[in-house]
């Protein structure tokens, strides 16, 4: 691939860089010919267009009288093809389809955000996509209908795929993930006063801030629920759970840059950053072509659609398979309730800002109930966080199954529940563990569990203003074998690792680091070299200079370039 | 495209604290958002940050009244080389999305609501007449 060529990306209208194919806006009699040309994966994903499907009748159409909605030849041209087809059924409105997906017949709430704005957004060719609230009670029996229909299709013709629920969002400035499924217009207003009502909350006026919040939050949940659930019943054999995806250029800041026709690829190039911590996954079929260059182009193939498909494959089958894979590197997993987001204690207590500082992309925000205490060692210099608010009774025993089995975990005690405390104290005498307690702003427990390790203190007790001294010292006791540079992030980074090859044996793992200049500028990045490492290859080398010395090498990047350089690491 | 060199601020009313009002949600022109470093800076000016809105929602404020929040805008034109700005409250906006169902639609006529302020020293010259006289 070329950076000075002109490339036409115009293609991707229909099937996008992560393989997502949008097949309601070519026809039919072309399915194939799309597939088999620009379609280059194994799967191919799907989003459901339930708006489409039911565009003239209240009652779902297959094929029936327009062919373009006939899903039975779709999937027989897929697996024809010798693909897999994998079905993202939305929970909630979706950037990529005409009124969010919602039929015109029920298109009648205008989707608003926290700040009582309508919400649309602008698709890949350029047009605008007004969403539609999902908490009117006729669209979830619609919804419901349509679920039902689209089981008894499926069943009928013996159809076999996998269904993920979709909820899309994008992200905000700040890198938050924000579902398009939250909304504040009225009809949201009337669905939550009667949420109240149910509560037994009788005058809403009186609930305080932080109260109301909590309820809105527990409503939201409850929602998201209803439609879920609702999917799991009705197609239960085809269930795999739901994909949080972000859908790049569909935030309230993007669409205003975007109306102009101003947007650039920079700025999608953090919203694939972002994803990389957070664990949402992002798309970039509501982008133009014209946004497409081939360093985002890269980014997309590296990093997202790598990301989705990982999912998709199951975290089983995409790890265990082929171990010379490339694996995005995490150091730092961040346990939370929340779904897609960092927990804001995580946030207020200033070890976000740390690690994006000082370990870019290399911490991960993972949901509680993946937790794994049989796979917190597989590699060596992985650290587990919690909060104590998470720890509770059903994951307490788990929880402490990862230092035992040689994991490192570490709690943050504050508002961490006395009986759990206690639980932990008991475990502490029964396992008769030795205590090293140390002071630094505050009391920091360590005790040992052979090479596991479990450390406990309360962040609320360290002074705000000594927090980031507090998570550096706190870290560097830690044993992390990791090439830190560029900490002013003059250019995108991401690291990799992979196992080693018969002829790399002499290497514990393989690492591979990719810089992106997508700026319009020149940069220079010197890469100190430590020990433990040794500079293997460069790969996909495009407008970088690279000078090597003993103790560093020196990147000289021109605008719009890449490079990536792989190192063998001792351990 | 109507005038290159507007502004559009989006705003509302809230009813958050004691300090003040309104907050402005968003400002833009042909180029995009104005930068925020260049808002904040302008609001020291004003009143104290509301920081929680601020880092929950990006919205600037509390402005006591709209008279406030306008001349914090024209003084944000000044400094970009703007001329003029126009003032759209949330329910306005709303509507006016409301009623587009195109792109184009609302790009062509974004510019043309709310109420329009212009920059002083910045009035419209009429005709050639008055560009012979002034």
């Amino acid at each position: 691939m070329s950076l000075t060529t002109p490339e036409n990306f115009e293609d991707l209208t229909v099937v996008s860089v992560e393989g997502i194919f949008l097949y309601w806006k070519t026809s039919s009699s072309l399915w194939k010919t799309k597939l088999e040309t620009l379609h280059k994966d194994k799967y191919v994903i799907i989003p459901l267009n339930w708006g489409f499907h039911c565009d003239r009748t209240q009652i779902p159409e297959f094929g029936e009288t327009r062919p373009e909605t006939d899903l039975l030849k779709l999937f027989n041209i897929i697996v024809e093809l010798g693909k897999i087809p994998i079905l993202l059924l939305p929970i909630g409105p979706c950037p990529l389809q005409v009124n969010g997906g919602v039929p015109s017949s029920l298109a009648n709430h205008l989707l608003h955000d926290d700040l009582g704005m309508n919400v649309f957004c602008i698709d890949n060719q350029d047009r605008l996509i007004k969403l539609y609230s999902f908490f009117e009670s006729k669209v979830y029996i619609g919804y419901k209908e349509f679920l039902g229909s689209l089981a008894k299709y499926l069943k009928k013709h013996k159809l076999n795929l996998s269904i993920w629920g979709l909820n899309s969002g994008y992200f905000n400035e700040e890198g938050v993930f924000c579902s398009f499924f939250k909304d504040t217009s009225n009809i949201y207003q009337t669905s939550f006063s009667r949420f109240l009502t149910q509560q037994q909350v009788n005058n809403a006026s009186e609930l305080t801030k932080e109260g109301k919040e909590k309820l809105e939050e527990d409503f939201y949940h409850m929602m998201f629920e209803l439609y879920s659930s609702s999917i799991e019943e009705i197609l239960s054999e085809y269930w795999e759970g739901v994909l949080n995806i972000s859908f790049m250029g569909t935030g309230p800041h993007s669409t205003i840059t975007r109306m102009e026709y101003n947007d650039s690829s920079h700025r999608y190039s953090k919203e694939i950053f972002y994803s990389i911590s957070t664990g949402v996954k992002v798309c970039s079929a509501t982008l133009s072509h014209r946004v497409f260059n081939s360093i985002l182009n890269k980014q997309i193939e590296d990093l997202s659609k790598k990301e989705m498909i990982g999912e998709i494959e199951s975290l089983a089958s995409y790890e265990e398979d082929d171990l010379t894979a490339l694996r995005t590197l995490h150091f730092f997993y961040m346990y939370s309730d929340n779904l897609g987001n960092f927990d804001q204690s995580w946030i207020d207590s200033g070890l976000i800002e740390y690690f994006e500082k000082e370990f870019k992309c290399c911490h991960r925000n993972m949901n509680i109930d993946l937790f794994n205490p049989e796979i917190v060692v597989d590699r060596p210099g992985t650290y587990h966080f919690f909060l104590g608010k998470d720890v509770r009774q059903k994951n307490f025993y788990k929880i402490m199954r990862g230092p035992m089995n040689g994991g490192k975990i570490i709690i943050d005690t504050q508002n961490l529940s006395k009986d759990i405390r206690k639980n932990i104290e008991i475990f502490i005498l029964e396992n008769e563990l030795n205590v090293t307690k140390v002071r630094l702003f505050c009391d920091i427990e360590y005790i040992e569990f052979g090479d596991g390790r479990l450390i406990l203190f309360d962040s609320s007790e360290i002074p705000k203003d000594k927090l980031s001294t507090f998570w550096e010292k706190l870290i560097s006791t830690f044993d992390i074998l990791h090439l830190q540079f560029d900490k002013e992030n003059q250019v995108d980074k991401v690291w990799q690792y992979r196992g080693t090859g018969p002829s790399e044996l002499s290497y514990q793992e393989i690492r591979r680091v990719t810089l992106y200049n997508d700026t319009s500028y020149k940069k220079k990045v010197r890469i100190p070299m430590m020990r433990g490492f040794a500079l293997m290859k460069l790969v996909d080398e495009q407008n970088v200079k690279v000078t090597s010395q003993e103790d560093h090498i020196d990147l000289n990047f021109l605008p719009k370039s890449i490079i990536s350089l792989d190192f063998g690491v001792f351990l | 495209m109507a005038e290159l060199n507007k502004l559009i601020c989006i705003y509302d009313f809230r009813p958050l604290n004691n300090l003040g009002n309104y907050y402005l949600y968003y400002i833009f022109g042909h180029n995009g958002p104005v930068e925020e470093d260049l808002l904040l800076e302008e609001f020291k000016y004003v009143s104290d940050l509301d920081v929680d809105s601020y880092k929950k929602f990006r919205i600037v404020g509390p402005f006591p009244d709209v008279e406030v929040l306008k001349n914090f805008c024209l003084k944000i034109c000044k400094s970009i080389n703007k001329t003029s700005i126009s003032l759209v409250m949330v329910e306005e906006y709303n509507s006016f999305i409301e009623e587009h169902h195109s792109l184009e639609g609302i790009v062509n006529n974004f510019f043309l609501i709310g109420t329009s302020f212009r920059v002083e020293g910045t009035e419209k010259r009429g005709g050639i007449f008055n560009k012979l006289f002034t």
